[in-house]
């Protein structure tokens, strides 16, 4: 009921997280940490998250806290991949259609910190 | 409410991950599915207390009657005024709540007679046949007016 975190590349270059375990109060800032380290270089930031077995709403705000990150910076967090229980929690905290909203391509301003 | 196991959880992060636990443990004779809901909205019950609790909750889990029932008591206080951006400003208001009243079959909040803790409980039907349907809506649509508990 942890989380690992390993930092590798895409196929494309681009920094992924592969994340395996649980996000939770716990791990969250385990993901924070990792991800806003990415998301400082100016990095675009990838999440491979089909080895995450649970995420709450806790992690949800994790992720929305690094996409906001991201677009203050003009890049983007994106999901690459997501095992069938995270793609059910995104999709009715309705984090699917924040995380495009928050995306570099739309609309600047709007929701940056 | 409920008859059930009793256990008094330290309200800190850790404890959250305990929490799912010990309500799998119940929870183990059900169907995948209903494990994996009942361990997220557990999660959203802990995770709120630890947030805006006492020292400790109190989690009661019981399997009967149609339905999984579980009950978090904490005696945090003043809980309706306290900003929720303080420790944590990223966890958006309302989200674990939304989760709570899309995912249990029956959910709600009950103030201590002194006024001081409270109890966040939910059911999850675990017999489809006997899914509370009716009056589920009503009771939810009541129950939003207590979203000033929560965060």
């Amino acid at each position: 009921m942890e989380l690992t975190i390993n930092r590798s590349k895409d196929e494309a270059g681009r920094d992924t997280l592969v994340l395996d375990g649980s996000i939770d109060l716990v791990t969250r800032q385990m993901l924070l940490d990792e991800g806003l380290a990415v998301i400082e270089r100016g990095e675009e930031l990838a999440l491979d998250m089909a080895e995450v077995d649970f995420i709450d709403s806790t992690g949800i705000g994790a992720l929305v806290e690094l996409a906001r990150a991201a677009k203050a910076r003009g890049s983007g967090v994106q999901i690459s991949r997501s095992s069938a229980r995270v793609a059910r929690v995104l999709e009715f905290s309705g984090l699917d259609q924040a995380l495009d909203s928050l995306s570099p391509a739309s609309d600047a301003g709007a929701g940056a910190r | 409410m409920s008859k059930g196991q009793r256990h008094e959880l330290p309200a800190v992060p850790a404890a959250v991950a305990a929490a799912r636990a010990i309500v799998d443990d119940v929870a183990i004779s059900l169907s995948f599915a209903l494990r994996d809901d009942a361990a997220l909205l557990v999660s959203e019950l802990m995770s709120n207390a630890v947030r805006h609790g006492g020292a400790t909750a109190t989690l009661t889990v019981g399997l009967g009657e149609g339905y999984l029932t579980v009950e978090l008591h904490d005696d945090g206080a003043g809980r309706p005024a306290m900003p929720s951006g303080a420790m944590d400003p990223s966890v958006a208001s309302g989200r674990g709540l939304r989760i709570l009243d899309r995912l249990a079959s029956q959910w709600g909040v009950e103030d201590d007679p002194d006024g001081i803790g409270k109890t966040v409980w939910f059911r999850l039907a675990t017999d489809q046949g006997t899914t509370a349907e009716t009056g589920q809506n009503t009771m939810s649509e009541e129950l939003r007016e207590d979203r000033t508990v929560w965060s």
